[in-house]
């Protein structure tokens, strides 16, 4: 009774002001902008409903590619992939190859099947870039209208490290909807194909989607963000990478057509990307006759004017 | 012992040909200091060279025994000063809590360290459970409150305070006065106060320095510039105080008469003997003479005249 009585009337222990000095040693030598990743994707991954939406796509896309590309490879080997039964030898037949195919039939099915790598890679692509749009385009801007900067640049931390951390999260969100799919293609060819056969016949599939997927998230990362650090408001960046990738696809199709030279088909980042990854790839379909330097060079100054703007933005975030 | 020196420094700013800092030389004590000062005075272009983020083209700064003269030495210099900015400041889509530990992370603490000693910061000011929440939904003073527990959450030996008590309400501001006090007289630190508001000087601060057009007016202890003066004195008598009045008055003295009879004189020395003489001469009998005391505004004012006078 006595105890039951003292437990009742026991108070929690309130805690008062615990200020102390702090006796650590701060790191002065660290690359500064982790911190400032890991809190951008902490910040990104809140919002649910985007990342479902955005990402629900090249997901599924990726997984019905991968059951194709295995099935093809099955089939190739005159195998019917399990669970597939009856289904399997009209799918064969509707994929050109059967389980009558002979081995001869086999590098043919190889090459379709880095066809459809390829294929899969550019349509994923889009999804990438809506994904590094969606998510990298306040990045800037609402530093910029909130005042973020004057916390972030009253640390020892450079612009430097800064635009990297604000890269890394877009480019982050590049790799995930772009190269990694890819690679997971890649990955279930491989381990279909028979003593690894499609790593030796297409093998530079493989360093051609890190290329390609990494060049087209440079390309991407960096304009988002140079528009991000223009804008005064996360939405007025969003509506601005939008109007600038589909403006700039319409008018160099429009002077394409009117000046009858397809080169100008460069001023677009996407033509570009769809003209770098035909030559990359060795697709047979070129249609895009058009110089593919011209392409890489103008995904370069892409880049070079994104950067400017950006160094140029922030020299000026930098105050107090 | 002082925790800022800078000698002869000189910043332009080009676009306007402005000198901003001319040959400005001044030693910041340690402790709690007030910096004052009209707009244009250099206050800002003070701070930004304390925070490392500009370089003087002219003169010698040392914060804490540290002389910046490298990007790098810049950069180092940032970690031993800490900065609340005057306008609203946040990280969006962030909570209190996560706030503080991102700017301990980016100041070089650890992961564990920067997680305790932003809940110890953000318990020292006040916010509790709302720490856990986004930050965009919080009031002003609240705001006000984050800003200070993240430039604390490194234990710079330098503080930089500027505007701390802007846009909050009287509750809002006695609490941030009182934190301030308690950090620059209970727990050591040493603050640079950077406000308009004279009375938050004069209630936080040991020290003013008061600025103008890029030079130091004047730099003294509060207490030499909010002390006695012993010219001003509060009388009050009985009798015919307007023959009292005009006696002093033929003295050369200034008299003020008070609403509750009494007359503030401004006397010529520091000598109370004419006070009795004219009270003889009138018949009056004097009940009691109070030096006053002169507010820090009417220093700042009169430093702000003396340069005026001089230029």
């Amino acid at each position: 009774m006595s105890s039951g009585l003292k437990q009742h009337t026991m108070k929690a222990e309130m805690h008062g002001e615990t200020w102390r000095p702090w006796s650590g040693t701060l790191d002065g030598q660290r690359l500064r902008f982790g911190p400032i990743v890991r809190a951008g994707l902490r910040i990104a991954l809140r919002k649910k409903l985007p990342l479902v939406l955005l990402f629900l796509p090249p997901v599924v896309a990726t997984i019905i590619f991968s059951f194709v590309v295995y099935t093809v490879a099955a089939l190739a080997q005159g195998m019917v992939p399990a669970g597939l039964g009856a289904a399997g030898g009209a799918m064969g037949q509707a994929l050109g190859g059967g389980s009558n195919s002979l081995a001869g039939d086999f590098v043919k099915q190889l090459v379709r099947v880095r066809e459809m790598i390829v294929g899969f890679h550019l349509s994923t692509d889009l999804f990438s870039l809506l994904l590094m749009t969606w998510f990298g385009a306040g990045l800037l801007a609402e530093d910029r209208r909130s005042g973020a900067h004057l916390l972030y640049f009253a640390r020892p931390l450079t612009r430097m490290d800064y635009l990297l951390g604000k890269f890394s999260i877009v480019a982050l969100f590049g790799v995930l909807g772009s190269m990694l799919p890819g690679l997971v293609i890649i990955t279930v060819a491989v381990a279909a194909s028979p003593d690894w056969s499609f790593l030796q016949q297409e093998g530079s599939v493989v360093w051609k989607t890190l290329l390609f997927g990494g060049a087209w998230t440079i390309v991407v990362s960096s304009i988002v963000l140079a528009v991000s650090s223009l804008a005064s408001r996360r939405s007025y960046a969003l509506a601005g990478v939008f109007a600038l990738f589909m403006f700039s696809g319409a008018i160099s199709q429009l002077l394409a057509r009117l000046l009858k030279d397809r080169d100008w088909l460069a001023l677009s980042p996407v033509q570009c990307g769809i003209r770098i990854a035909e030559a990359l790839f060795d697709l047979k379909m070129p249609v895009r006759d058009w110089n593919t330097t011209i392409a890489w060079t103008s995904w370069a100054l892409m880049v070079a004017v994104s950067w400017a703007i950006i160094v140029w933005r922030t020299r000026r975030l930098e105050v107090v | 012992m002082s925790i800022v020196r800078l000698q002869s420094v000189v910043k332009t700013y080009p676009r306007g040909k402005v000198r901003a800092l001319d040959g400005l030389s001044v030693e910041v004590p340690q402790g709690a200091v007030g910096l004052l000062g009209p707009n244009g005075a250099g206050k800002t272009t003070l701070l930004k060279i304390l925070l490392g983020l500009i370089r003087p083209e002219e003169g010698a700064v040392e914060v804490a025994g540290h002389q910046p003269t490298t990007r790098a030495g810049q950069l180092q210099l940032r970690q031993l000063v800490g900065y609340m900015p005057e306008s609203d400041c946040l990280i969006p889509g962030q909570t209190g809590v996560e706030t503080v530990v991102l700017l301990a992370r980016l100041s070089g603490l650890s992961d564990k360290d920067a997680l305790s000693r932003a809940h110890e910061v953000l318990d020292y000011v006040g916010l509790e459970e709302a720490r856990y929440r986004p930050v965009e939904g919080w009031s002003t003073g609240m705001k006000q409150r984050l800003k200070l527990a993240q430039a604390l959450v490194h234990d710079p030996q330098l503080l930089l305070l500027d505007e701390p008590t802007n846009g909050l309400d009287p509750a809002g501001r006695r609490h941030m006065l009182d934190l301030i006090r308690d950090l620059g007289h209970g727990r050591g630190k040493s603050l640079l106060v950077c406000t308009h508001l004279l009375a938050d000087v004069e209630r936080t601060c040991d020290h003013v320095i008061v600025l103008s057009k890029g030079r130091v007016l004047a730099s003294a202890p509060v207490g030499t510039l909010v002390g006695e003066d012993r010219r001003s004195v509060r009388v009050q008598a009985t009798g015919d105080l307007r023959a009292y009045r005009q006696a002093l008055q033929a003295r050369d003295m200034q008299v003020q008469p008070q609403d509750d009879g009494s007359l503030d004189v401004r006397l010529v020395a520091e000598d109370a003997d004419p006070l009795f003489e004219a009270a003889l001469e009138c018949g009056v009998t004097l009940r009691s003479i109070q030096p006053q005391r002169s507010s820090l505004e009417q220093s700042f004012l009169e430093a702000l005249a003396t340069h005026e006078a001089r230029r």
